[in-house]
Parts: C-alpha cells; structure tokens; sequence
C-alpha cells in the first residue's frame, strides 16, 4: 500500500515539476529569463531567425529566445486568440502591420510605453527613428502596442526590357503604338502604361496568353486597391471622425479604371491566365505570361534568384491623371507582446528581444540581410549597405520617401475583406464602382461603430 | 461481484467516453446556444443581445447568398454523386478478370487528401490550359463548325455560372467510398431472387429495377441521408479552389462564411447563431427526406 502511495505522489511531483518548470526552461541551463515568441515563418526564413537569436543571446546574457512557427495572419489567428483565452500565450508575438489596432482594440496587447521607457529608449525619441508610416501603424489611440519589425515598400514597378524588345523587333506592337513604346524606359503616366499594356498584350486564337499588368493582381485585390487608390490621391480613413472612406470620389476613380482591364481583355480570360501564375519558376513575370509588374521586396529576390539573365528595369509606379507621383505605401510586420503576459522580468526580457530585433544595429542588420528586407529603424545600418545595390536602393529610396500605411482602424482585416469583394463584384460588372465602394464602406462603417462600441477594450 | 461493485466497475469504465462527450461535444454545443444570443468576440466576455444576431443574420446578404449556394449545390451535388457511385458500383460487380484491380483504381481518388485534390482540380479545371477543356474544346470546334454555333468551353472556376458545377465534377471523382458501400450492398442481394426473376422471364433492367435497388435501398437511403448533411456542411474544397468564396460570391457555401465570421471577423456569436440555423435546416432536411422516401426504402429483417 505503501509503495503505491509513493509511486503515486511520485507520478503527481513529476507532473507538477514539468507544468511549473517548463521543458523550455531547462534548455537554457535556467539562468536566464526564457521569452517564447511565434513567428509565422518555415523554411530559410526560419533558419535565418534562429541564427540571429545565437547572436542576440551571445551579447545578452540574461535573457533567451524560443521560436516556434505558429502560423498568424489577417486569416488564421485561431490559435493565438485560443492560447490568450487560455492563459498560455507566448511573451513576443509577430502582428502583421494592419492588425495591431484591432487587436490593441480587443485588449489582446500590451502597452509598451512603459517598457521602452525601463528599456532606456524614450518611446517619443523612438517614434521618430522609426520612417512614419511604419510607427504609425503601431500606435492606436494615442499609445505603442507593438514595435515595426520589417517595412515593407510598396511597391516598385518593374517591366521586361527583353519581352518589350523581342515584341517590336517580331513586329507585334501596333502601328500606332510602335513610336511611342520604348522597352528601356517605364511608362511614366497611367496614359503611357494603358499604351504599353494595349502593345504587349497577345491572344492566341480566343486565348489570352500574354498581358502587360493586371491591375488588381498587386497581392490581392485589397493591396491593389490600396495602391491605386492613393496613387489617384484617395484617402481610405478619416481618422480623426473614425469614418471609413473607401468610396472616396478618388478611389472610385480608381476603381473605374482598373475596370476598364476587365472590359478591354475581358476579366474571365484575364481569371484564366492568372490561374496558371505560379511562384519561383512559374512565377509569371519570369515566364513572361505578364510582363508588367508591381512587386514587393520579396518579388525581386525571386527574379533575382530564379531569372538572374532576365533584363528588367524598375522605377516608381506611373501616375495618374492628378494623382501622387511615386505614389507608395508601407506594409510589414511588427512585433508586439500579449497581453496575457504579466510576469514583470517576462515583459522586460521580451521587450529587450524586440528593440534587439527592431531598432539596434545588430538586430536589424543581422536578420534582414539574409532576406533582404527592411528595417522600419531608419538609423539602421543596414540602409548604407541596401544603397550600394542599385535594384534595393530603388526600394530605399520609395521606403524613404513613402507616405502612406494601411488605415490604422481596429476592423482592418474587415476592412480589406469587403475591398476585396468591391473589387471582385466591380471588375466583374456585377456592380458598378461606386456601388461597389458604397457597399464596402457602408458595411465596414457598421462594423468598426460596432467593434468601438464594445466595452472593455484594451485601448 | 455484487450488483453495486459491478455498477462502480462499469461506470468508471465508461467514464472516458462520457467525460469526453460531456466536455467536448454536450458543453460546446450548449456554449453556442448560448452564445448565438451574445455579442461575442472570443477574447473578451460575452454580452447577451437577445435575438439581436438571428435578427441581422435575416439581412446580411452574403448570408441569404451562402444559403442559397448551399441549397442549389446539395440539389445537384447529392444525386450526381449518389448516381455516379452507383453506376461505377454495377460496372465494378460484374465478373471480370482484374476486379479487385479495378476497383481499387476508382477507390484511391477518395484516400487523397482534400487539400491536395483540390490543388490538382485547379490545374484539370484551369480554362485555357486545363484537361478537361483540352478535352472539350476540339469537340466544341468540330460542332460549332458543323452546326455554325459558338460554343465556347467552360470557364469552370472563373465563371460564376460554372463554379458550381465544377466543384460538383470534381466531387464526383471521390466517390470511392460510397462505391464501396453500394458493392457490398450489391454483394448482398440473393441470387435466388435473381434466378427466380430470371425463370419468369425479366430481363436486366427489370432485375435491376424490380430487385437490386429495392434490395440496396436502405443503403441508398443511408449514402442520400449522409450526402445531405455532408453536403450542407460543405467547406473544404470552396476554401482552397475559390478564396473568399470569388468570382463573384458564387462558391460562398453556408459553413465557408461562417467561418469568416467566427475566426476572420471574430464574431463569434454570430456565427454561433448561423451555426444554430445550419443545425436546424439540417434537421428538417434529414426529416423531410426521411418522411418523403421511407416508403421506397425496403428492409427485409424486422421492425425496418
């Protein structure tokens, strides 16, 4: 009897020794404070973050870094909302720019003011090492919930000298066209772009097979409104009265235009050919299915790696009549700490870990070579060595003169829902632009009232 | 082993599957009645709002859309695929060399993973360089330059008029394990009944009309009661082929938008309620299936 009490209390002390001290813990020799933080990252980019925490933990003694892939984005965060309800959150978690508002709204962050603060990095000097959009987008009502890890600037336009070259010299552009295309130099306007994609765009037999840019193929349809609808001058949100203004008088101008690509080449055609656009080798600008395109960072990694003869140029996006020159805007990730996380040497270590991340030297330069992307800490060094590579330094140089971020509103991912269904019903002429935009703001307004309305948020 | 020794020894055997019912399916389905009366996100606490969500759910248009989807999908979806299993059960009944071969063959496609299938439909339904309309479009041109026409092939999943109907396709392609229900009802039927109706004079289609179906009726009735559920319940393949339910809101099944509502939009009490109206549509669909066909439903024991 007696022994089975003892294998009994045995099994229990095993058990607790295990909830208390966690596996984690004993990995890092327990002297130092273990902060756990998920990222949404496989592959290289994964490998590339555990290098960097070799770094980060050589030069800080008292604190160490466990990452774990958990995937989170505007569409699949079941899993941090569960392990916040359930208590067992991690101390650092990635956001993705456009969500740090909501979820600063739903009380899912932390503050991070004070910290900064114990840190030794005054949040007000902080704010303005940061390029402005991408501090912006962390702060909601008045306070920082999370820290800018990458800025990413959108977006570059790039264009394929050769398919252009090939296309004149085979006789391809029309006659009316053939003078006014240069393949060495971009399309400045959105008059000159309409031109070039009228001259590189090809069928064969009822098929399209080759086009110039699909204007809502930017990464979604949402991004593409997004950047069109700045670039013709539009403002999304009106901040100051919480009003959602998507069917901003420019926008729908904005929206019309990209309509006429669905008229002109036929929107099911267009579905067509872009069901065949793939990554890596398919990736349509390197197949040359589309020889016109606005890419992300990681966009010109990819030509870079899988078409490194591919002779392309790059330049700022073409204007529109009125509209923003050079029009550009700032997407990324941040990261922030939960606000389930109360344990006070926790938050220090964690917050230690982030400014590493986001705003030292070390931090950024280290990590973002490996990808090639941005810090949003504009006194990175990392900026001098992009600028010695002329394709980044295109990048630099729209990150450094870039205005815009998506509307820091906590109904974000809402928000880019109903743009993306505007854009859908509007291209497919199953509503007009207007009607289309009208809906989205009408819907995405009765949200954001309903989510600002709940009592106990956390901002 | 007294009465009372045995009862403790029964309960504490059974208490895995009665803890684990109680708790994860009897308190969840509860916490969602209660919840489709609450404005609930998730992560902060619950507020009762009375009919408030049944009442905005009956003017949300995408959620009249997701209802309408569903319906016309499972009108289709659940004879074709029923039909289809049916006829590849009776080809693969009949005796020929290489049976097992075969039907294992037309079984394989319903052990791939939906993920992965989906992926490969994609690719088969893609209009300009998909398979199928490599198949159809030759075809197409020799009738159109016969008969003057201008047939075009379908645009299965850019078209809104065709999605549907491609995903009812591709749905056909797994029906392996229906197949395999309806062989081992074929499997059951006495020849007797066969040899006797032969003796009288029926020829095939009678057999099958007067015999085989009537005797593999309750298991029809079981695949046509199955297929609506499952049907109703539709997510998977719309969530991978037709993001956001697109083109044009055309693929937006019931259980895809409910979805966007629980965990993109984090209304979690909305979607209970939707969740709730689901769970009734398919209570009253499974009933007035099972009043309208029960009497073409045969059962040879007792108390059928």
């Amino acid at each position: 009897m007696a022994g089975r009490i003892m294998s009994a209390l045995g099994a229990a002390a095993l058990v607790a020794f295990l909830v208390i001290v966690r596996p984690a813990d004993l990995s890092h020799g327990g002297s130092r404070e273990v902060v756990r933080a998920w990222h949404p990252w496989g592959g290289p980019m994964l490998e590339s973050f555990r290098q960097s925490v070799e770094v980060f933990e050589a030069s800080h003694p008292r604190v160490a870094c466990d990452l774990l892939y958990v995937p989170n984005d505007l569409s699949n965060s079941q899993k941090f909302y569960t392990a916040l309800v359930g208590d067992c959150a991690p101390e650092i978690v990635f956001v993705d720019g456009p969500q740090v508002a909501e979820w600063a709204e739903r009380g899912l962050l932390t503050d991070l003011g004070d910290l900064m603060e114990e840190a030794g990095r005054d949040p007000a000097q902080l704010s303005k090492e940061f390029f402005p959009p991408c501090w912006r987008q962390c702060v909601h009502k008045g306070r920082v919930w999370a820290v800018t890890w990458c800025a990413d600037p959108n977006f570059c336009f790039f264009w394929n000298k050769e398919a252009f070259r090939r296309a004149v010299a085979a006789g391809e552009i029309p006659a009316g066209a053939a003078g006014r295309i240069d393949p060495e130099r971009a399309p400045a306007t959105l008059e000159e772009l309409d031109l070039y994609n009228d001259a590189i765009t090809r069928y064969e037999g009822d098929r399209l097979v080759r086009i110039g840019l699909v204007p809502w193929g930017i990464y979604g349809r949402a991004n593409s409104l997004f950047t069109w609808g700045w670039a013709f001058g539009g403002e999304f949100f009106d901040a100051r009265k919480s009003r959602v203004t998507a069917n901003d008088p420019r926008i729908v101008k904005a929206l019309e235009w990209m309509c006429t690509y669905a008229k002109k080449y036929d929107v099911r055609r267009i579905s067509s050919l872009q069901s065949t656009f793939g990554s890596a080798e398919q990736n349509p600008f390197i197949t040359g299915r589309q020889v016109m395109q606005v890419y992300h960072v990681s966009g010109l990694a990819e030509v870079r790696q899988y078409a490194p003869q591919l002779d392309y140029g790059m330049a700022p996006l073409p204007q529109p009549p009125g509209g923003e020159y050079a029009s550009s805007w700032v997407g990324g990730w941040t990261m922030a700490i939960p606000a389930t996380v109360r344990d006070p040497a926790k938050r220090r270590a964690a917050m230690e870990y982030i400014l590493w991340t986001c705003a030292s030297a070390e931090g950024t330069t280290f990590k973002l070579r490996t990808i090639n992307g941005f810090p949003g800490w504009q006194a990175s060094p990392f900026f001098d060595e992009a600028a010695a590579d002329p394709h980044l330094a295109v990048y630099v140089d729209i990150l450094r003169k870039c205005k815009h971020q998506r509307p820091v509103m906590p109904a974000q991912g809402y928000y880019m829902d109903q743009l993306d269904r505007a854009v859908d019903k509007a291209v497919r002429g199953e509503r007009t632009p207007q009607e289309a935009l009208d809906v989205a703001t009408r819907d995405t307004q009765a949200f954001l009232d309903k989510v600002l309305s709940r009592p106990g948020g956390g901002a | 082993m007294n009465r009372s020794k045995e009862l403790r020894a029964g309960l504490v055997f059974i208490s895995p599957l009665v803890l684990g019912f109680t708790i994860f399916t009897i308190y969840p389905v509860a916490a969602s009645l209660y919840y489709s009366f609450c404005d609930f996100d998730m992560v902060s606490p619950a507020r009762p709002v009375g009919m408030a969500n049944y009442a905005a759910l009956l003017g949300d248009e995408r959620f009249v859309r997701g209802l309408w989807n569903t319906f016309i999908f499972t009108i289709f979806a659940v004879p074709v695929t029923m039909l289809t299993a049916l006829v590849l059960a009776f080809l693969l009944n009949m005796k020929l060399r290489g049976q097992a071969l075969y039907r294992t063959i037309f079984f394989l496609p319903s052990i791939v993973p939906v993920v992965a299938s989906s992926v490969l439909w994609i690719w088969l339904l893609n209009s300009d360089y998909g398979l199928i309309n490599t198949l159809i479009r030759p075809v197409l041109e020799a009738a159109n330059a016969v008969a003057g026409t201008h047939f075009k092939p379908p645009g299965w999943l850019v078209d809104p008029d065709y999605t549907k109907a491609a995903l009812i396709l591709m749905s056909t392609w797994g029906v392996g394990g229906t197949m395999i229900l309806y062989l081992a009802a074929l499997g059951d039927v006495p020849v007797t009944l066969y040899e006797a109706a032969e003796i009288d004079g029926a020829g095939a289609w009678s057999r099958a009309w007067h015999i085989t179906l009537p005797m593999i009726s309750p298991v029809l009735f079981f695949t046509l009661i199955m297929g609506l559920i499952g049907t109703l319940q539709y997510f998977s393949q719309a969530w991978v082929m037709t993001p956001n339910g697109q083109p044009g809101d055309s693929t937006l099944f019931y259980a895809l938008y409910l979805f966007y509502n629980a965990f993109l939009y984090l209304r979690m009490g909305y979607a209970s309620a939707q969740a709730w109206i689901l769970f009734v549509v398919i209570v009253v669909a499974t009933i007035a299936v099972f009043r309208s066909t029960r009497r073409f439903v045969y059962y040879g024991g007792e108390g059928g």
